[in-house]
């Protein structure tokens, strides 16, 4: 028997029935959308995290210095020697503190860093309007500023900050660019921010110490060689004592991150699966009454021709059919889920085409392998017991 | 045409071993018009159902068109009937869900006929019982008469050189059940051999030779 017509004749059996097709396929429906749905929600927090870290900076390490004893910083000529170690693309060391900012009336506490000119490349920086601070400004200690978006906001509203002077602590220092906007990591709030020159920093927070350094490798190959070097390093200069620094390595986080969701993906995924089961024990639950109520019917074609093999093809396209368009109607649920929770929760997610196709294929395996036993109970039916059926 | 040598068919129902044919010897040539009567429980659908190779006898042989199909396989049966054999039933045996021209479709998909030549030959065969506007009803609409010549051209659509009939005209008014045989001696003149099997004399005496059936046995 050709395929098309076996298929016609499926869609046929299926929509004489439509409210029982429609709750055998609500099994698969909801395992496919189910799938979809999980796993696109990990994968997209799994991109989004991903992004924000990367926003950070690429091939990153990222040094805290505690000290040793009375040794408890490093200096900014000791933190640059970093930059001549193989496989180093820079190293950016920063002077932090808090300070309170004003401008006209308005006031705001903000995270004051002391950077120089490589901070910009290392930690991926870009300028929205004005400039970055430039060697000259760190050789004389210009008492310039750059804001954080938030900073703007707060203290300028829709004024233009460019070339005004803003307060910080009392003294007065000249705003010469804004940030780009960044968002938050897990190191707080970027755009909640104050950038000035590294040595106007040192002298402004009256120390002259550098306790955090960005250290960018050339390539993700480089980064624990750089790592090895910026370790032997520092344990030289604090005499092995290993807790007087700590070294994170973006990279490695970044592939922990990755297992973990990926993990994640797999046993959400795999326990939406199951759902997939369960609906597949539903077609042959179905399949198996169709079988029994349609003896008469088989036996009718038994008699007028039909191979054994025609019979078992007719049942297992049915339930092929069934499964396949639940899979279909469960991805276009999945999807609108999708859509739904990224408009209403804001949650990021990201459906790929593997995982669509994935669903789909595992549903129509599933009606197909749930669908065998009926099948082969139905052909193999003896024409005269299925005639002499009432 | 066909040819039954000696042929048993043993039920076995669980502890009790039931014997419906005890031995049958019968010869049917081309193009005979052949009546076989009987009362129920006289065996007469067990040979029935074997003659139309939907069952195989215990023992015994059968000689169909001169190749012995006794211990043909359940496909190879399948084959003979969908060819050679063309059913009419008591109950008609429509597929509901069908309308006229795809229950008489169906043998022909099996075949595995192409869609053209089965739409020609679907077509030829209402007309032949008067149906040609009947052919996109289903059964449920139409009344008994026309269901039993929509069986009758479902059963012609294969060609079989073999028509089994099996109490066609039981479900039928005396108006209609008319009809049907007048169909069948129509066929039986066209050179096709008819088996038809009744328990009605009246039926019977349509046909050429009645073969009466009793306990099992041929009683002539």
């Amino acid at each position: 028997m050709n395929f098309k017509i076996a298929i016609k004749l499926a869609l046929k059996g299926i929509m004489g029935n439509k409210m029982r097709t429609f709750l055998t396929m609500l099994g698969i429906i909801i395992g496919v959308s189910a799938v979809i749905i999980l796993v696109s929600v990990v994968q997209g927090t799994t991109e989004s995290v991903t992004e924000n870290i990367e926003s950070m900076g690429t091939n990153l390490l990222s040094v805290m210095i505690r000290g040793r004893g009375a040794e408890t910083y490093l200096t900014y000529d000791a933190t640059l020697s970093l930059a001549d170690k193989y496989g180093v693309a820079g190293v950016a060391p920063v002077a932090s503190g808090n300070v309170t900012a004003k401008f006209d009336t308005k006031t705001m506490d903000v995270t004051l860093e002391g950077v120089d000119e490589n901070y910009q490349t290392v930690r991926n920086y870009t300028v929205q309007s004005g400039r970055f601070i430039m060697p000259l400004d760190v050789e004389y200690r210009q008492k310039v500023i750059l804001l954080g978006t938030e900073v703007v906001k707060e203290l300028f509203g829709s004024q233009n900050p460019i070339d005004k002077n803003v307060q910080l602590n009392g003294l007065n220092f000249k705003v010469i660019g804004i940030l780009e906007e960044k968002g938050s990591t897990m190191g707080g709030n970027n755009d909640e921010k104050i950038l000035m020159p590294i040595t106007t920093a040192q002298r402004f927070l009256k120390s002259a110490g550098i306790r955090q350094i960005y250290v960018q490798a050339e390539s993700p190959e480089l980064v624990n060689t750089v790592y090895a070097q910026v370790e032997k390093y520092l344990l030289n200069k604090f005499k092995n004592d290993e807790d007087a620094y700590r070294i994170f390595n973006q990279t490695e986080m970044l592939s922990t991150i990755n297992e973990v969701t990926r993990n994640m993906a797999l046993m959400l995924g795999g326990i939406a699966a199951i759902s997939l089961l369960v609906g597949g024990i539903g077609i042959m639950n179905i399949m198996l009454i169709t079988v029994t109520e349609r003896t008469r019917e088989i036996g009718i074609r038994k008699a007028i021709g039909a191979r054994r093999r025609d019979i078992l093809i007719q049942f297992l396209i049915e339930s092929a059919v069934i499964s396949g368009l639940g899979g279909i109607i469960g991805i276009i649920v999945g999807l609108a889920g999708n859509k739904v929770l990224n408009l209403l929760a804001g949650m990021n997610t990201k459906t790929t085409i593997s995982i669509i196709i994935l669903s789909l294929a595992f549903s129509l395996v599933v009606g197909m392998f749930f669908g065998i036993y009926p099948a082969n109970k139905a052909s193999k039916l003896k024409p005269v017991d299925a005639l002499r059926y009432e | 045409m066909l040819e039954i040598k000696n042929v048993t068919k043993v039920y076995n129902t669980g502890a009790i071993q039931f014997q419906a044919l005890k031995g049958v010897s019968l010869k049917v040539e081309k193009g005979e018009f052949v009546a076989i009567i009987g009362p129920s429980g006289s065996g007469k659908s067990t040979f029935m159902n074997i003659l139309g190779c939907l069952d195989v006898p215990t023992a015994g042989e059968y000689y169909f068109e001169g190749i012995e199909v006794s211990n043909y396989t359940e496909d190879q049966l399948a084959g003979i009937r969908n060819k050679k054999i063309g059913f009419i039933f008591q109950q008609f045996n429509l597929l509901p869900k069908l309308n006229a021209f795809e229950n008489v479709e169906l043998p022909l998909i099996y075949r595995g006929m192409n869609v053209k030549e089965r739409k020609e030959r679907v077509l030829q065969v209402l007309e032949q019982v008067g149906l040609s506007d009947w052919a996109h009803h289903k059964p449920s609409e139409m009344s008994g008469g026309q269901q039993q010549r929509v069986a009758i051209a479902r059963a012609l659509a294969g060609d079989p050189p073999l028509i089994l009939a099996d109490e066609p005209t039981g479900n039928l008014d005396s108006k209609s059940g008319t009809e049907v045989l007048e169909i069948l001696k129509e066929l039986n003149k066209n050179g096709r051999t008819i088996l038809l099997i009744t328990h009605d004399m009246k039926v019977a005496g349509s046909a050429q030779r009645i073969i009466s059936i009793q306990d099992g046995l041929i009683v002539e």
